[in-house]
């Protein structure tokens, strides 16, 4: 049994389907990452699975309670660090946990030193009697991972965890995330980020228009994509064109003032020392080789059509994604 | 247990930002006393016909406690609107624990208001020679007063946040609701001195009770055919009633 079991679940508000049909189980010890542009579904989903919401049909589980029938019990169970930051900031951080633990019936000898334990890892010791107002967002957003933890849920739910934070607070929060994974918390994550999703979930499931679009590890997403490109950039060259062409594991060669583009089958890796023989036999100058692996805007491109950043595609890139996708079946 | 805690987790975050905004404690006070030092001596000189100085004081008393539980709402719908509200309602608690800690966070601030307001009316009717005089059990019974209409008034105005869609919706409709309660009060005209579908209306509001009451604690007067508990006892059924009935309808309002 799952630590979170979804079946068949569907939300509709005044007939509009922003979860639509969406089934899932997470084991336990899992960090289970949902990527979606925004409007995807993937708070619907959230809010559905820690009770805020009704679900239209469909049945969902958390931590082995009907959400419906249970709602108390799953309560109890999880911890959610919402979208927007919802920490009151007329309080100090040692204030609000303190609410927190009344409010999920914590006497002062379980949550006090919880709270400690939690603001120590999260690097926020030293600032727990100052008003939170005068927080940093990325503070704040720390702030709430520790409310979230405090009750010791066995789930706990991520909603967008790094948004609007500067790279560097990102970074900070992926590492406690990390080591919240450690120590055996399972994670529902929602991100429209794909290298947030690619680098924390053990398993990831592709939304889109409240549907599911495919669901896969990580990595079996993208190698469902198939080929590597190399970039090697330099003046073109045809006859070096024509010499990479003949290695059994390129796909495709393509020129542009930049210089070369090729497609191989096989990791970028292992390419290299053959190409770099038929380079040097060739006496071709080259000022630079790249390796790009495939990515999640990638998958997401290939499956929907469209870009997870909601601009305009380029038609020209949806299409080689696509190719390339066919080409690997 | 777990309820009180979970009363307790809603009433003082209440009371924390509640001390942490003192202008906006002691601004509430400025009015009601403004309207006693102001309006009291004419209401004496037989300006406005049934009152009296102390009628008006005593009414101003009682009106402190209805406008503290008016806007008590207002909290929740800010942080409905501000989504704190999601904190509290995927928490495990009772909801209408979180909808009494609301309540009483303003009681608080209503009993705080109230007895500053009293003090200030007892010596402002010595230094004027009136007949209002301090008196510690007067206090207590406006404690407890103030705490259940304050209860009382936010419970049914919890009802009427859960169709605002947000705070200027709120107000509007405050004012359409409590105007009319307020002035067909007996704090400013007695209801017999009234039309008659206006003094009928006036049977039937709950604050005439409730000043009812209050002038009964401090002047020891009750209009004719009125007794010392009916005006408790209606706070009572009334605090109980729509403290249940406001919770009941604003989650269900909320949580679609």
């Amino acid at each position: 049994m799952g630590v979170i079991e979804v079946e068949s679940l569907v939300k509709e508000f005044n007939g509009f389907r922003a979860v639509d049909n969406i089934s899932l189980n997470i084991e336990e010890g899992e960090v289970f990452g949902m990527l979606g542009p925004n409007g995807a579904g993937k708070t619907t989903t959230i809010f559905i699975l820690a009770t805020l919401l009704k679900p239209t049909s469909g049945t969902a589980r958390v931590a082995g309670f009907d959400v419906v029938k249970n709602e108390m019990k799953v309560r109890r169970n999880i911890g959610i660090v919402f979208q927007d930051i919802v920490i009151d900031d007329r309080l100090t951080a040692m204030e609000n946990l303190r609410i927190h633990a009344y409010l999920y019936s914590m006497p002062r000898e379980e949550w006090e030193p919880r709270a400690e334990e939690l603001l120590e890892l999260v690097e926020l010791s030293d600032r727990k009697n100052d008003l939170v107002g005068h927080y940093s967002g990325g503070m704040k957003r720390r702030l709430e991972i520790v409310r979230g933890l405090l009750n010791q849920p066995k789930v706990l739910f991520l909603d967008e965890p790094t948004l609007g934070l500067d790279p560097h607070s990102r970074r900070f929060i992926w590492d406690y995330i990390k080591r919240l994974n450690e120590r055996g918390v399972s994670i529902l994550l929602t991100s429209h980020y794909m290298d947030e999703v690619d680098a924390l979930s053990h398993r990831i499931l592709i939304m889109d228009h409240g549907k599911e679009v495919i669901l896969d590890t990580p990595s079996s997403l993208k190698n469902k994509l198939g080929q590597d490109v190399l970039r090697l950039k330099g003046q073109p060259n045809q006859e070096l064109v024509e010499g990479l062409k003949k290695l059994s594991f390129v796909n495709d060669v393509k020129t542009s003032s930049e210089g070369i583009e090729i497609g191989v089958r096989i990791p970028g890796g292992e390419a290299v020392p053959e190409l770099m023989k038929v380079i040097y036999n060739q006496n071709y100058p080259f000022q630079s080789l790249t390796i790009q692996r495939p990515n999640l805007e990638d998958v997401f491109i290939y499956y929907t059509g469209k870009s997870l950043r909601e601009e305009p595609t380029d038609t020209a890139h949806t299409m080689k994604v696509k190719r390339r996708g066919q080409r690997r079946r | 247990m777990g309820y009180l805690s979970e009363l307790m987790g809603v009433f003082q975050r209440g009371v924390i930002v509640l001390w942490r905004n003192k202008l906006l404690f002691f601004g509430n006070i400025l009015m009601p006393l403004a309207v006693v030092i102001f309006f009291g001596p004419a209401a004496d000189a037989q300006t406005f016909g049934d009152l009296s100085f102390e009628s008006l004081s005593t009414g101003m008393l009682g009106l402190m406690c209805f406008f503290s539980g008016m806007f008590i709402p207002n909290n929740l719908i800010w942080d409905r609107d501000s989504k704190f509200l999601n904190i509290l309602f995927v928490s495990p608690c009772n909801r209408s624990s979180i909808i009494l800690g609301y309540s009483l966070v303003g009681a608080v601030r209503s009993v705080a208001q109230t007895l500053i307001i009293y003090i200030g009316v007892c010596i402002i009717s010595g230094s004027m020679g009136y007949d209002i005089i301090f008196s510690g059990w007067v206090m207590l019974g406006l404690i407890a007063i103030t705490i259940l209409t304050t209860v009382f008034v936010g419970g049914f105005m919890t009802i009427i946040a859960s169709y605002s869609k947000n705070s200027e919706t709120f107000f509007m409709l405050s004012g359409i609701i409590g105007m009319p309660l307020m002035f067909l009060s007996n704090t400013f005209f007695k209801p017999e001195s009234l039309p008659f579908n206006l003094g009928l209306f006036g049977r039937f509001n709950p604050l005439n009770y409730m000043i009812d009451t209050v002038r009964y604690l401090i002047l020891g007067e009750l209009p004719p055919g009125v007794t010392p508990w009916e005006g408790p006892l209606l706070l009572i059924i009334l605090a109980v009633v729509f403290t249940l009935l406001g919770t009941y309808i604003f989650v269900h309002t909320v949580k679609k």
